[in-house]
């Protein structure tokens, strides 16, 4: 088939025509996304692959219009000089296209890691300032706690100083730079006295040591002394700063017992005076008292009828009074001259009261209701105590011949002493101050001195008493205390 | 000459240069270069061409921009270009190796005609009019430049 060659020519020509002209607007275009980009390496490859377009059109269209318009001008001779470089300017623009689209697709790659490792970076910075934020939060509280703490014990009432591992003073707050007179800066890097063992009887430094750098408390009364020499007494209490389980620094705190000793040394002043005055009112009272019964005894013996009878009341009147003083001075006795507890034997302690009792009031039945009684922990006086109860229910009975019970119950770590009687039920005041229900005072303290020596010595014997309702009437007292 | 200037002359200084070269006569070199050399170059020139707009497309498909605007259609105009590149390497293989003397000779400018009588010869014939392959591939990628804005990358992060 014969077939017209024009259409080649007009698509090779028309063709060329467009690709070198688009190819330069192609360039153009590529050139404004470079200017106007922010450096992505992706315009910069779609500038170069458009250039590597363009000389690719410019030489393509060189070796396909130049052949027929070197012809059609009767210069073909010069085409085939031209052929070569043309055809190989296309093979390297070819190759060219191919070079930068792989180089850039490296440049490419790596920019992608760059990003993604600036965008870890960034996100790495942002959650570190994100953290450093918290941190700085946290410093900001743990700063106004510290400020707050520190202010609390600078206006602490008592003198509080810290010790450092070597025991030298770090720092002492205002109350003991007042108490002690010393300046903080004085003996800032100083060991305080009470550390120094200066071989004196009195220094308590080894075992404050020893105690407190085993990582317990370290407490007690004593006596230091101020910059000025002046002793001054003290609670004083010494702990370490653990720090996993090593004492990495100590606080001491002191508090000033100047006045209470002062207070102290007053009462003390006060009760001997009162015991003195006591002894010489008793002592007194008790004469006058032996001489008024002695007369009237002598009355009592020598008159008839009505003056006998007179007589008589002042006798009984009499010993009431002097018992009432022999209670007077048991009660001053246990309120000033305070015993400590110790082991008591109930069995003993049972069987002599009960005996002296009997004694005193041969009509009276004491049923005890012991077997192997144990020992108590309590103070010596618990004797006069349960007696005072006996002798009570004995005196208060309403028969003739009075019957008495004494139990004694163990139970747990108590034992329970109970007198039982069959008399009048105890006055309401006289419960409440047996049980210690009420304050004794000039309003309140029941019409004798007897229960309220049993209260006093039951409470410094830490025990309890107890009363209760009898069947048939009575009463039953019981008082607990610690079994030893 | 400020650094941008100089980097907007570049490419016309390069494409200067290759016209520059097409004006040394003879070539020296120590190994001789004849046919047929020239040819293979040349379709492995076309071969990587075409290799390189396929890696494009493929960059783009990896890269979530193939539908993108712009780049689907510089994506397109890889294709064509890719196309173009079969169809050359093709009728430069036919024209080659079956001495198809008709191709490019100017004196057939008198005859304005050509016989064509085997399906390798319409292949060749069709061949020639590549440029319309071509054309639609630059077209393409000029569109697609054009529609291209600087913010269009998908990177939010500035490295420079």
């Amino acid at each position: 088939m014969n077939l017209p060659l024009w259409p080649i020519w007009a698509v090779d020509i028309l063709g060329a025509l467009s690709m070198v002209v688009i190819a330069i607007l192609a360039v153009r275009e590529t050139q404004r996304l470079v200017d106007e980009s922010r450096g992505e390496v992706v315009w910069s490859f779609l500038f170069w692959m458009s250039t590597v377009f363009l000389v690719f059109a410019v030489s393509r269209s060189f070796s396909h219009v130049l052949p027929y318009l070197l012809s059609a001008s009767g210069y073909e001779g010069i085409w085939s000089s031209i052929q070569p470089v043309t055809g190989a300017l296309n093979t390297l623009a070819f190759v060219a296209v191919a070079a930068i689209t792989l180089f850039y697709g490296a440049v490419a790659d790596q920019n992608e890691r760059l990003k993604s490792e600036i965008a870890n970076r960034r996100e790495a910075e942002r959650q570190l300032s994100a953290h450093r934020d918290r941190l700085e939060e946290r410093v900001r509280e743990r700063t106004a706690s510290l400020r707050k703490f520190r202010k609390a014990v600078e206006h602490a009432g008592h003198a509080i100083c810290i010790l450092d591992e070597d025991w030298r003073v770090e720092y002492v707050n205002p109350a003991f730079e007042s108490l002690t007179g010393y300046e903080a800066a004085e003996i800032q890097g100083d060991k305080p006295d009470f550390i120094e063992d200066d071989g004196s009887r009195d220094s308590n430094a080894s075992e404050i040591k020893e105690t407190v750098t085993d990582g317990a408390v370290w407490s007690a009364e004593v006596t230091n002394h101020r910059a000025s020499g002046e002793p001054y007494p003290t609670y004083q209490t010494i702990a370490p700063i653990l720090d996993d389980e090593n004492a990495r620094a100590y606080v001491c705190v002191q508090a000033d017992m100047s006045e209470q000793k002062a207070l102290e040394e007053d009462l003390r002043t006060a009760n001997r005076q009162l015991s003195v005055l006591e002894r010489v009112f008793r002592h007194n009272l008790r004469n006058a008292m032996n001489v008024i019964r002695g007369a009237a005894t002598t009355i009592e013996a020598s008159a008839e009828g009505e003056q006998a009878e007179q007589a008589t009341k002042i006798v009984s009147t009499s010993d009431s009074l002097l018992n009432l003083v022999d209670k007077e001075r048991a009660v001053t006795e246990v309120l000033v001259d305070r015993s400590d507890r110790r082991e008591v034997a109930l069995g003993e302690l049972l069987d002599d009261v009960v005996e002296r009792i009997r004694d005193l009031n041969p009509t009276a039945t004491i049923e005890v209701d012991a077997a192997d009684p144990p020992t108590v922990r309590a103070i010596p006086e618990i004797g006069q105590a349960i007696e005072e109860l006996i002798d009570n229910a004995v005196r208060h009975a309403d028969a003739a011949e009075p019957s008495v019970g004494v139990s004694v119950e163990t139970v747990s770590d108590a034992v329970r002493v109970s007198i039982v009687d069959q008399g009048p039920k105890i006055p309401s005041m006289e419960r409440e101050v047996l049980a210690g229900n009420a304050a004794i005072d000039q309003l309140h303290h029941g019409s004798g001195l007897g229960l309220w020596l049993v209260h006093l010595i039951v409470r410094q014997s830490d025990g309890t008493v107890t009363i209760s309702e009898n069947e048939p009437p009575g009463n039953v007292v019981t008082i607990e205390l610690e079994r030893a | 000459m400020s650094g941008r200037s100089f980097r907007n002359r570049l490419p016309w200084i390069v494409f200067g240069g290759f016209l520059w070269l097409a004006t040394i006569p003879t070539v020296s070199a120590v190994q001789p270069h004849e046919q047929p050399e020239g040819y293979i170059v040349h379709q492995l020139a076309h071969v990587a061409f075409l290799l390189a707009m396929v890696y494009v497309i493929w960059r783009l498909i990896q890269n979530d921009q193939f539908s993108a605007t712009g780049w689907r259609d510089i994506a397109i105009g890889a294709g064509l270009f890719s196309l173009w590149n079969a169809i050359t390497i093709v009728v430069h293989h036919l024209v080659f190796t079956r001495e198809m003397a008709w191709v490019g000779d100017t004196s057939l400018m008198v005859t304005r005609t050509v016989d064509i009588a085997t399906f390798t010869e319409w292949v060749v014939y069709l061949g020639q009019m590549d440029y319309i392959v071509a054309v639609a591939g630059i077209t393409m990628l000029y569109r697609g430049f054009r529609r291209l804005e600087p913010t269009d990358d998908p990177s939010e992060v500035d490295i420079r």
